[in-house]
């Protein structure tokens, strides 16, 4: 297939990001070119403020390019405004973030159940319910219980079932395992990497780069630029990961 | 050289503020309105109080009078010989008519007074002009109020009757009076400004134009101090025996003296309670919202204690906090409430021509309010400081449990009726937080019910008062007009009233001066005699014989307040000192009635005539109902029957009710304004807090794709369903404290009963709806302002 041809998920090009931090200009990301194909593993990694979180942030609508263009699942987003960002975020992005961000009041099933709803609201419902995905994701017996009452790892997980639940397009985690221990951390890879499995694509940044050899690619960022990028020719089972 | 560096820990405390400035003002406006308003509010009353024993003080108030139908002037030596008798003011008193406008007219209290000196006993305060002196004549000094109402003054002069004639004195100065505070005859009357005055003239001019040369019939006393008053008065009345004494009046049942006091205890009522319930919940409020602001600091202070600071820096940081908000709220808040306390003051001196007035700096109240706050403030501060101080570091760096579903167990109502609820998660979710949320939902119900309590306490207030004006005067008072005479009216004269042109009936009734005495417990007013089928005026009976049979009995009437200062019940014999007889009377309570406005008593026109000490019926008031004719030409032809002293119009009686009542209403305005303005605030700390605390919450909400519409919806929702359980807690509070106010002001004076119409709930639930949606829009900003980027990597 010609590389135009190609059925990429996401498409970058010349994508900056600058701050302005008072009298300053801050350049987060670089005249980024980047296309990720329809069910790739990508890891993203980077020391902190090379601008890993930036595109991450670009990509699932949380923000803005300053300059170039963001093309995901084939629609240009780059001008959306934030309701559009809004109803884009709903249909084609699950996040899975490093503190959790469970809503405390709601059970893990309402939790996921919420997410479920919202991408019911503007279309066909996905054809699949909240307690499936937590069985998916090992919680089974834990449905009805409250985030207080689940370990980190676990409400990571109740986080990527959320993420799985409106089947979306692209799946990002940002830093999904830097708040959780080294047994938890694996778990919540398994997952993410099930998901890939099952076809969704998905973008992990970390700052770990035993933990980016699970991804089929990585890319190396160091001040706000793609400065490697690294094909895994046999990537890392998550179980096989020692960091 | 060395600079000076800022501790980091008072820095931050500097920067937390800059970064939540709204939230820190709404606190220290908190702390503010709580103590102006009980600053303002009690510091208005104790001036008032101070104000008016200045007045008393200055100008030598009588401590008791004594009125004679006529004695010589040299019998005050005698007086002037009883042990503890410090001065005597021996006075000619005449109630005359005079001309208020070409076709108004009134009465007016002629007083005769020294002109070689001020009087020793019950002097005047000259405002404007001169005292009298002796080259002076005719002349008079006017009373301020009066002067003002009519817009009399020095020169203008007063046509007043005398001896069938009519004289104009001239004006030689307008004066305030202590014993004329609030101009009236009898205790208990409504002041009627521009109808009554009193007018001082020089006693050989008052003996002259009324031709009861060398003659005196009152007698003013000031005793020394420390001696009882009653004890002096006794030994008056045996030296004035022999001159037939009408009345023996002690100070506090001066008819000024004594409605000025209601009037101050009113004040004190409101001073006592509203202010001070402004506060407290102030109070309550600074502590919950100041500790759920420290509270949602949990992980900066595990933080600030895994750098290393120990626990009593970190206590010592957030104990600045408290005391930056204290020290603001209270010099904001002291500012407010002295400038409050000293503009109501001369308000109330201005209306009540009050001639002292003082304005003081109480410091009890001062340091009484300020430890309040300041307690509360700190504890506030310190309590959750502490709390999560004596945690350990990682622990505290962690979401407060206390912040989640406690226990991971369904509230009991989600669980037997979790089936009702909606299937759209908009309303779920507010719902389900409502009730998961326990102790945040706590905070909003208590602070939605504190603002509708001061809302409607006071509003409460404002329709009790309202209702005496549109209900009582139509339902219980049922007259169009009421003339009083000062010589008794026939019943030729009752029937020709009854003839004139647009009088539809007259019913005529007699007022005799008395006193009430069972036991030790006596009162003194007047009994007012009528037929069994009079309707003036409607009653409300508690216990006991209908009026119609009560009358018919020829027994008494007696209002409740009254039933209790007297300590009788139905039934019971009560005797009745008439200064028409030397004998007493007896009379059986038949009724015990229920009054809204001051302690009128009924009984038969036979037992009215007994207490004259007449073998036949006597009448000194008509009442009249009328028809077509314009009831101010009534009111003039009144005036000119024989011995009219006082006519009124119950239009005007409902007018002069009002204008008495314009501090009252300024007051409760005060209050009402307060209220709400306490209860926005308390709303909007309310609200502010539960936004901010669950900022994450919302920024994943939106993250995952939730429209701010939506979040709006439902941030608004579960608003709105917490008033549904702190409005009504609200009203329910509300109703109670409105209840306890009006206990507290009732008196001999107002019985109002408490009422509340159906349209002041509307207007309660409303406005706190309104304030409730208008206290959303800050937080709501906040959520469409949230960076989602940062809020969803938050730790919290």
């Amino acid at each position: 297939m010609a590389p135009d041809e190609r059925d990429d998920v996401v498409v970058l090009e010349g994508a900056s990001k600058v701050y302005r931090m008072g009298e300053v200009d801050i350049s987060a990301l670089r005249e980024v070119d980047l296309r990720i194909p329809r069910g790739e593993f990508v890891a993203i990694v980077g020391p902190s403020g090379s601008g890993k979180t930036t595109m991450l942030n670009l990509l699932g609508g949380l923000d803005t390019p300053t300059h170039g263009s963001i093309t995901v699942d084939g629609t240009d987003i780059t001008g959306y405004t934030e309701r559009q960002l809004t109803f884009f975020r709903r249909e084609k992005i699950g996040f899975v973030f490093q503190f959790f961000n469970l809503i405390p009041t709601l059970t893990a099933e309402e939790n996921v159940q919420f997410a479920i709803e919202l991408a019911s609201r503007d279309g066909v419902p996905p054809d699949t319910n909240a307690a499936e995905l937590l069985t998916r994701v090992g919680l089974g017996e834990r449905i009805h219980h409250f985030p207080s009452q689940l370990s980190g790892g676990e409400q990571q997980r109740v986080a990527v079932a959320r993420a799985l639940a409106k089947d979306p397009v692209l799946v990002l985690g940002d830093e999904p395992t830097g708040n959780l221990d080294f047994r938890t951390g694996k778990l919540v890879l398994g997952a993410l990497k099930e998901m890939n499995r099952e076809g969704k694509t998905v973008i992990l940044v970390t700052h770990n780069t035993p933990l980016a050899r699970v991804a089929d690619r990585i890319l190396h960022i160091r001040d706000g630029q793609i400065m490697e990028q690294e094909i895994v020719e046999n990537p890392t089972h998550p179980d096989d990961i020692v960091w | 050289m060395r600079s000076m560096r800022v501790p980091m820990l008072v820095l931050k405390t500097w920067r937390d503020i800059l970064a939540r400035k709204g939230q820190f003002a709404a606190l220290i406006v908190l702390v503010a309105l709580g103590i102006m308003s009980y600053v303002g509010f009690v510091n208005a009353y104790r001036n008032l109080s101070l104000s008016a024993d200045n007045a008393y003080e200055a100008l030598k108030m009588a401590d008791f009078t004594v009125s004679v139908s006529g004695a010589p002037p040299g019998v005050v030596a005698k007086i002037e010989a009883v042990p503890g008798v410090k001065a005597v003011e021996r006075r000619l008193i005449v109630d005359t008519g005079m001309d208020i406008s070409a076709t108004n007219q009134g009465t007016v209290r002629v007083i005769g007074v020294p002109v070689g000196h001020r009087p020793v006993v019950n002097d005047v305060l000259v405002e404007q002009g001169r005292y009298l002196t002796s080259t002076d004549g005719v002349a008079g000094l006017l009373h301020t109020r009066f002067a003002t109402a009519t817009g009399h003054t020095v020169g203008s002069r007063l046509s007043i009757r005398a001896d069938g004639a009519t004289i104009d004195v001239p004006i030689k100065g307008v004066v305030a009076s202590a014993e004329y505070i609030f101009p009236v005859r009898t205790k208990g009357e409504i002041p009627a400004i521009d109808e009554f005055t009193i007018l001082y003239m020089p006693a050989h001019e008052v003996e002259r134009i009324f031709r009861m040369q060398s003659q005196i019939n009152d007698i003013s006393v000031l005793v020394e101090p420390g001696v009882d008053p009653e004890h002096v008065a006794d030994r008056v009345e045996d030296i004035l025996d022999p001159y037939t004494v009408l009345a023996t009046v002690q100070r506090a049942d001066q008819p000024s003296y004594a409605a000025l006091g209601e009037e101050i205890k009113q004040n004190r009522s409101i001073a006592a309670v509203m202010p001070l319930l402004i506060l407290v919940i102030s109070i309550l409020s600074l502590y919950i919202a100041l500790s759920r602001l420290v509270q949602s600091q949990r992980g900066e202070i595990g933080l600030a204690k895994a750098l290393g600071y120990s626990n009593t820096a970190v206590l010592g940081h957030y104990l600045l906090f408290s005391v930056i908000i204290a020290a603001g709220g209270a010099i904001l808040g002291f500012l407010g409430g002295w400038w409050l306390g000293n503009y109501t003051t001369q308000m109330y001196i201005d209306l009540l021509h009050i001639p002292y007035l003082e304005k003081g700096v109480y410091l009890d109240v001062i340091l009484g309010s300020l430890l309040m706050s300041g307690f509360a403030c700190v504890s506030a501060g310190i309590v959750p400081a502490f709390a999560s101080a004596r945690i350990a570091p990682a622990k505290a760096m962690h979401a407060d449990p206390n912040l989640a579903v406690k226990g991971g167990r369904l509230p009991l109502i989600e669980r037997l009726f979790g089936w009702a609820m909606p299937k759209s998660f908009v309303f779920r979710v507010p719902l389900r937080n409502v009730f998961r949320q326990r102790r945040r939902s706590a905070y909003a119900v208590i602070g939605i019910a504190f603002a509708v309590l001061l809302t409607l306490a006071t509003m409460a207030m404002y329709d009790s008062v309202n209702w005496l004006l549109d209900d009582y005067f139509k339902i219980t008072e049922r007259w169009d007009i009421s003339a009083v005479f000062e010589q008794p009216v026939s019943d030729a004269q009752v029937s020709e009233v009854e003839h004139w042109e647009g009088v539809s009936s007259v019913q005529p009734a007699l007022a005799v001066p008395v006193k009430l005495i069972n036991g030790s417990a006596t009162h003194e007013g007047a009994i007012t005699a009528m037929a069994p089928e009079a309707t003036f005026h409607g009653f409300r009976i508690l216990e006991g014989d209908s009026a119609k049979t009560a009358i018919g009995r020829d027994g008494l009437m007696l209002p409740e307040i009254l039933a209790k200062k007297l300590n009788v019940a139905v039934g019971d014999s009560i005797t009745v000192d008439s200064p028409y007889r030397d004998d007493d009377v007896t009379l059986v309570v038949r009724s015990i009635t229920d009054e809204a406005l001051g302690t009128p008593m009924y009984t038969s026109l036979d037992s009215g005539a007994e207490l004259t000490g007449s073998s036949t019926r006597q009448y000194n008031m008509l009442y009249l109902n009328t028809t077509s004719r314009t009831d101010e030409a009534l009111k003039d032809d009144l005036y000119d029957l024989p011995g009219a002293a006082q006519v009124m119009v119950k239009d005007q009686v409902v007018a002069m009710f009002t204008d008495m009542m314009s501090f009252t209403y300024f007051f409760f305005g005060l209050l009402l304004a307060f209220g709400f303005l306490m209860g926005f605030v308390v709303i909007y700390t309310t609200f502010t807090a539960n936004v901010l605390e669950r900022m994450r919450e919302i920024a994943t909400m939106r993250t995952i794709g939730e429209d701010t519409s939506h979040l709006a919806v439902m941030v608004t929702l579960e608003n709105l369903f917490l008033s549904l359980v702190g409005i009504p807690l609200g009203l329910w509070l509300g109703i109670r404290v409105a209840a306890a106010m009006m206990d507290s002001l009732t008196g001999e004076t107002y019985n109002f009963p408490l009422t509340v119409y159906p349209q002041t709930y509307v207007y309660v639930i409303v406005a706190s709806i309104v304030v409730v949606l208008v206290s959303e829009i800050a937080p709501i900003r906040r959520i469409l302002r949230l960076d989602l980027a940062e809020a969803t990597k938050v730790i919290e």
